[in-house]
This record gives C-alpha cells, structure tokens and sequence, in this order.
C-alpha cells in the first residue's frame, strides 16, 4: 500500500512559499486516496493502474493550500499564514503575525542581537531619565491629596540681609497664625534636617533630625509604618516630651528593622529621646530629596538644637521653621494668603521691632518641594534637557535598526512578493512587518527596563552610603513600566513603519523573477538608507561634541585652581554648640582643640572655619560706606565666613594686599574683614580698599577691610 | 456562481443565466459540475452526517459516473462550507473502522439548502419553459 500521506507531503514541499496545510487536511486527503486505491483494487485494478488512478486525484494539489481557509493551515509552519488575507479577526492576526515575526527573527540572532542591544540601550536610557522624573517631580510626596497642601514660608524682607527665597517662620508666629487662622483643616511646623549626635555604642554617630509640631503627620495624611505619631498632651509643655519618631530608613539601616524599636532610647546631643513610632515607608519629610533619620518635637528645640537657637520657641527673631497646611474644603491658596496677610499684619503692629516687614508666604506644597531642587524652572529645564539628550540615542538607535530593516526587507523581496502573489493585501505585508518590529521592541523594550534598572542604580550609586537611607529612591513603578511600553510602541511605529512601506511596494513580478535577494535594491531603498545614515551620523556627531563638551567641562573644573592648597589638607567638621556648650564654653572649647591638633606631630598649621570655600551660596548682602543705597534687585550679596587666625596660612591662600586676623581682632569693638579680590576691584577700584568700611544688611556696625 | 446562506432568488438565477449564457458549449459538464457543487454537497447531508469520500462516491454513484469530483476539488469546498459555517466536520472513530472526519449541516446550512433547492427548481421550470415554447 503506497503511503499516500507522504506523498502528499512531498508535494506539498515542493512550494515551500505555499502556506502550509494542517496536518488534519492531509490525513483526511491521505484516507481518500486510500479509499479509493482500495476501491480500484477491488474493482479490478492492478497496483500501478490504481496507483495511476489516484495520483490523478491530486494533479492539482499544488491549488489547494492558496484555497484553504487558515483554520485549515498549519499554525507553525514558517512560511505560514502570513501570505493569506486577514482572516478577519485582528487578534488571530496579530497572533499569528507575532508568531511568524518571532520565527523570522529568531533565524538572524546576529541581527535581533544588534537591534535589541542597540534600541534596549535607548529605551533603557530613556527610562532611567524617566525614573528620575517619575521620583522628582511627578510623585514628589507619598501624601495623601498633594493638591490641598500649601507650604508657609516668611516672606522676603527688603534689606533684610537674607539672599533666600524661602525665609523660615519664627515659631511663635507660627503659633500664633496657627491659632488664629480660618483657611486650613490642619496646620504644623517643621524644620529642615538638623545635624545631631547620637551618642551610641561604638561612638558618637551623625543623624539628621527635623523638629515638628504634633499635628505634621496628621496634616499630611500619614500613618505610622510601626508604634504612632506624637500625641498632643506630649508636647504641650517646652522641653517636656523627649519622644522621637525614626524614618523608615533609619529604622532598616540604623536599627535592623526590628520591631521592638518603640519604647527604646536614643541618646541625641545629650538628651535622651523615648522611640515612640517609624514613619511610613518612602517619606523623607517634605523635602523631595534629602530627608531626615528621626523627627523630634519642635517644644524639644530649647533642649537640643544649637546653644544660638535655644531660644527659637519665643524668641520672634530666631526664624528655623517652614509650615505646612491642609486647606480647607473650597478654600484657594489665594484666599489662605489674605487671611494670612491680615494675622501678619497685626503681629507686626503688635511685635514691631521683629515683625516689622515681615509676612507669610502661602504656595503649593509642589512649589515647595520643587524648590529644593533647584525651582520648577530649573528642574524642568534639567529634566528637558536629559530627555532630549536620551532620546537623540534612541533616535540614532531607531534608525540603525529602521537601517537594518531596510536591508532586511530588501533580502526578502522574493519571500514577500510570493505572499503579495498569492493574495496578500499591502496592509496585511505592513502588518506583518509591523508585527516583526514589534517584537523586536517588545524584546528591546524587557532589555530596556534592566538597562534602566541598573542605569538607575548607577546613578544612585553616587550617593554615599552612609546617607544612602535619607536620600530618595528611584521609583521604578506602573508608570515607568507603562512609559517604556508606549516608547517602544512608538519606537516601533518609527523605526518599523518606513521599511514596511518601502517592503509592500514590492513589484511581484520583479520581485518574483529576481535570482538573487539583492538584485531588486531599489534606487529609492537605497537614497533611504543613505538618509538614515545621514541623520545616523548627523545624530552621533551631535551626541559625541554634548559629551565632548561635558567631559571637557569636567576636566576643567579638575583643573581649575581653587584659590587654595588642597594637598596635604585636612578638615574636620564638627559643631561644639551642639553639646549644649554656651557661646563662651564654645569659643573656649575651638581655642583648646586648635592647641592640642597644633601640638600633634604632623600638623604643620591648624585653624577653624565656618565654612569651606565653595560650601556656602550667597547669604548676606553688605552695604558700601559711602554708596548710595541700592535696590533690593542690586543688593551685594556675599558669601560670608568667619575664620580664627590662621586660617589662611593653613589654607594656603594668599593675602595679596592689607594683613591676616590676628588676636586683636577679636575685640568685638573692633569689627574687621578681609575679602577677595572680586569685591574688591568691584566696589573699590584701583586697588584701595584697605581702610574702607562696609556693612552686613541689618548690623549697625561698618566693618573695615584690613585684607 | 455559488452564493448561498441568504442570496436572493434574482441573485441566483442571473448568476446562472450569465453562467448559461456564456458558458458556450466545450465544457458545459465542468461548468454545471461547479455552479451546483454546493447544493449537491448540501443536499447529500441532509438527512445524515458523511465523511469526504463518502460523499465522492454518492455523487458519482446517483450521478451515473457523469459527475466526479477530484479530492483537490471536494475538500477545499468542504473546508470553505464549514468556514461559513454551513456545515461542521468533525472527526469521529467507529472501532473497527479507522478514525474519519464526518460532516453534517448546520441549521443555517439548512436553510441555505433550501433557499438554493428552491432557486434550482425556479431556474430549472424557467429553463424549461423557455425551452417548451420554443419546440411549441
């Protein structure tokens, strides 16, 4: 008995084009001939006449599998469905597109290599700049209902002195705007992160700390990760309530995520603080970078911040706290800012020498928050400006890949003018080719989502370690996931769409007497493909100055003379009044320290600074002796920083004119300054400024430049 | 030629009488065989489910040889008339006999069939009319 399924089979294989037939077509076609072989030899046939007979049957074979519905066409033949019209259901379609996309990629993995690697880089890129955003600005504050949040802030005074935007509140006004307000459901203080000293068991440690009044994690809606927030009866009374409340990252780091933290005690600049709870997850207080290790109550201001600050809770003058409010139901930020406006005036009637020009400021919380990286403005043009560099690269990417399609489709000319002869409508050959690109995203884009990952823990990884817990975490959530996908369908759509069209105007008849693949490349594909390496190099070019440009910034900035030694300096920072030490055990504890360091073997000069060069942004404005008074738009604003004698041997700096501090100056009588050279040869030309006076904003004494 | 499931009778008898009247007289078999495929399909099950060669062999059986179909021709009308849902296959083992894929109508196949007997039997009495008076 012939086997009738195997001749099938081989003839079927002699049009390897042909969509392929179902396995059940054929075994249902092999018991036919059977059946009838059978029947011509019952009727008197001999073998071959039988045979004869029913290899006539299918002469024609070779029209059956362009006929035949694609029920009846085999699912994982390579040269599949893809060459038949729809079938009419865009889901079964794309499936089988996807399916088909997915053999013919798999047949180049030199080629899916390239084009993942090379697309996943760009979508990587694009999703780790993503990440930053999504973290920063778009969800800047695990809170509930950021949009009913302000932030209160004293407003800038003119001539005040104070370069910053955001002036702190002082508490007692706080206190007293929060008392007598109409506008907000709920109002508290805090403070930015403060350094403080946990005295614990291998030494003293650094924490940050931030003093809030008991309604701040009520205002902003949130519920503790363990224990409970402040309660009100703790912190009616100043100094009365050594509580504290750790964030959650100190909690993991510092503690070990233990849950017995509640009810132990922190030692914190020699005040013994009671854990009572640990913020929720993700919070870093309403900064939307850096955030604090633990939050203590403002009323324990007296009793742990710095000996210059003790007196913040009544003393008018003493501004550290920013406020935050929940506004109530209907009630504007406009509206907030009047009500406020006329509770500051009469504060400034009724406290005139420290309220005297001083207000409340009222912003959205997201001002707030996005001022601390730099202004809206600022970050906006940060962010802007990363995602064009990022999508430049996956704009090269595209069209190296858009490239390699193009060469691809070329070589698969004769393939897709046989689907275009057997009755494949353009859109379908553009679907299918969309379908592959696809694909190639899809895979790019998983590539992506682990480039942006570990982009992402590159970038994080510049933080130091030791403040790692305080700073924000990327936020790699639905939205990153959902912005990865649409890029790669739109990448997709960019680089696929082109050589899909160029690849379903194919000419059957060329396509189809072409002998070898390359010989249709049409003068058209090819100008194309020089347009595409064009904007390829064109693109790189572009990129590679950017980075040229960046490196060579940075090398410069290596490079650029300080102004000061920084070979073989030392710096150790540290805060005496920290330790509760007043100002004359202070100064006397500097003055010993700087003795027993000068005496140590090594030390060759030592001195104490507020500040390092290049720590500090302008502060305070100065007023010249003699100048006419500027507009606040003009003020001199200078960084100021108070130095002991020596400072500028050990530091390396030369005094190019006048002298150095010396101990007579530091009489208070006698108020001296030295300042560079920028000032200088601003205010006083020519050389002559020793001798000259000037003034801080605000101080009643003129100090005289002696360098 | 061929529309079934819904065609109306003007449809049908136009598409024959175009298929008549330029068929011309070389192969008027092969082309009567293929303007009534389906109905013939159709009218073999009605009354009960067959396989492929069965119903070949019926065809050619009540036909008295003149009508054959060739397995190239046969399955994929089948295959065409399950698509549109007409009739439904469905493979089926009867020990001892081999495993076979049976057809049988669908209710719409039903009514396709009956819309297409009632469309032949109309073209049909036209025909012979026509004929009638012209030997009148």
């Amino acid at each position: 008995m012939p086997d009738w399924k195997t001749e099938i089979e081989n003839r079927l294989k002699a049009f390897p084009s042909w969509p392929a037939v179902d396995h059940d077509v054929i075994q249902e076609f092999a018991q036919h001939l059977e059946d009838r072989y059978r029947e011509l030899l019952s009727s008197g046939h001999d073998e071959p006449a039988a045979r004869m007979a029913v290899l006539a049957e299918i002469e024609n074979l070779d029209r059956v599998p362009p006929q035949l519905p694609s029920s009846k066409r085999e699912r994982s033949h390579p040269g599949g469905e893809p060459g038949m019209p729809s079938s009419g259901s865009l889901l079964a379609d794309l499936g089988r597109d996807l399916r088909h996309g997915w053999r013919m990629i798999r047949r180049s993995p030199a080629f899916m290599l390239f084009a993942v690697l090379s697309l996943g880089l760009g979508i990587g890129a694009n999703t780790t700049v993503f990440t930053i955003i999504n973290t920063l600005l778009l969800h800047p504050l695990p809170v509930g209902d950021l949009s009913e949040l302000v932030a209160l802030s004293d407003t800038p005074v003119k001539g005040a002195g104070q370069a910053s935007s955001e002036p702190p509140l002082a508490y007692a006004n706080f206190q007293d705007y929060a008392a007598q307000q109409k506008c907000f459901q709920s109002v508290a203080a805090f403070t930015w992160p403060q350094v403080l000293t946990l005295e614990g068991e291998n030494g003293p440690q650094r924490m940050f700390g931030e003093l809030v009044t008991q309604p701040y994690f009520s205002t902003l809606g949130l519920q503790p990760a363990l224990g409970r927030f402040f309660l009100p009866s703790e912190v009616r009374e100043p100094g009365s309530a050594p509580v504290a409340i750790l964030s959650y990252g100190a909690w993991q780091t510092r503690f070990g995520g233990t849950r017995d933290v509640p009810g132990r005690t922190l030692e914190l600049n020699h005040v013994a603080f009671t854990v009572v709870g640990v913020a929720p997850k993700g919070f870093l207080g309403l900064s939307a970078v850096f955030g604090p290790d633990i939050w203590l109550p403002a009323t324990m201001a007296e009793r742990v911040l710095p000996a210059e600050f003790r007196s913040a809770l009544s003393d008018r003058s003493k501004a550290i706290f920013y406020g935050v409010a929940r506004l109530r139901t209907g009630t504007s930020v406009q509206r907030a800012q009047a009500n406020l406006n006329t509770l500051s005036a009469a504060l400034a009637q009724d406290y005139p020498e420290t309220n005297l020009g001083h207000g409340v400021r009222v912003r959205p919380i997201t001002d707030q928050l996005y001022s601390t990286l730099g202004g809206t403005g600022g970050l906006a043009l940060a962010s802007t400006v990363l995602l064009v560099v990022v999508m430049l690269v996956l704009g090269i990417a595209c069209s190296n890949v858009a490239n390699l399609l193009l060469a691809r489709a070329t070589s698969r000319r004769q393939e897709i003018g046989v689907r275009l002869a057997i009755g494949a409508g353009r859109g379908r050959v553009i679907r299918q080719m969309l379908a592959e690109s696809l694909l190639l995203t899809l895979v790019s884009c998983a590539a992506g989502l682990g480039f942006g990952y570990a982009g992402c823990r590159f970038v994080w990884s510049f933080v130091p370690p030791e403040v790692a817990h305080n700073m924000v975490t990327p936020r790699l959530d639905v939205g990153v996931l959902a912005f990865a996908v649409v890029l790669s369908l739109l990448t997709a759509a960019v680089f696929g769409l082109t050589p899909a069209l160029r690849a379903s105007r194919t000419d059957v008849v060329t396509a189809l007497k072409e002998e070898t693949p390359a010989a249709g490349r049409s003068r058209r594909i090819d100008s194309l493909t020089q347009l595409l390496l064009a904007s390829q190099v064109a693109f790189s070019l572009l990129c590679l100055i950017t980075a040229a440009l960046f490196f060579r910034s940075i090398e410069r900035a290596y490079t650029i003379d300080p102004g000061f030694q920084t070979g073989h300096l030392g710096m150790v920072p540290m805060d005496a009044s920290q330790a509760g030490y007043d100002p004359t055990r202070v100064k006397e504890f500097y003055r010993l320290a700087r003795e027993r360091v000068s005496s140590l073997p090594g030390v060759a000069s030592v001195s104490w600074a507020s500040g390092m060069p290049f720590w500090n942004g302008p502060s305070r404005s100065v007023e010249i002796e003699g100048a006419e008074p500027r507009a606040k738009s003009e003020v001199i604003s200078t960084v100021e920083i108070t130095v002991d004698t020596g400072y500028f041997s050990t530091m390396g700096i030369p005094v190019v004119g006048g002298r150095t501090f010396n101990d007579d100056d530091r009489k208070e009588s006698h108020s001296v300054a030295i300042i560079n050279q920028a000032l200088a040869a601003q205010h006083w030309p020519g050389g002559n400024s020793i001798g000259e006076h000037f003034r801080f904003t605000g101080d009643k004494t003129w100090r005289e430049v002696v360098g | 030629m061929g529309t079934v499931g819904g065609g109306c009778l003007t449809e049908h008898v136009g598409a024959w009488y175009i298929g008549v009247a330029y068929m011309g007289t070389h192969r008027p078999n092969h082309e009567w065989k293929k303007g009534s495929a389906e109905l013939l399909i159709l009218s073999l099950l009605e009354q009960q489910s067959r396989h492929g060669y069965d119903i070949a062999k019926l065809i050619e059986a009540r036909s008295g040889g003149s009508l054959r179909f060739h397995v190239t021709t046969l399955y994929p009308l089948l295959y065409r008339l399950e698509e549109e849902g007409l009739v439904q296959g469905k493979w089926v083992e009867k020990p001892p006999q081999r495993r076979r894929r049976y057809y049988h109508l669908t209710p719409e196949g039903r009514r396709a069939l009956a819309q297409q007997r009632q469309s032949w039997r109309e073209f049909v009495a036209a025909i012979g009319r026509v004929m009638e008076s012209e030997h009148a």
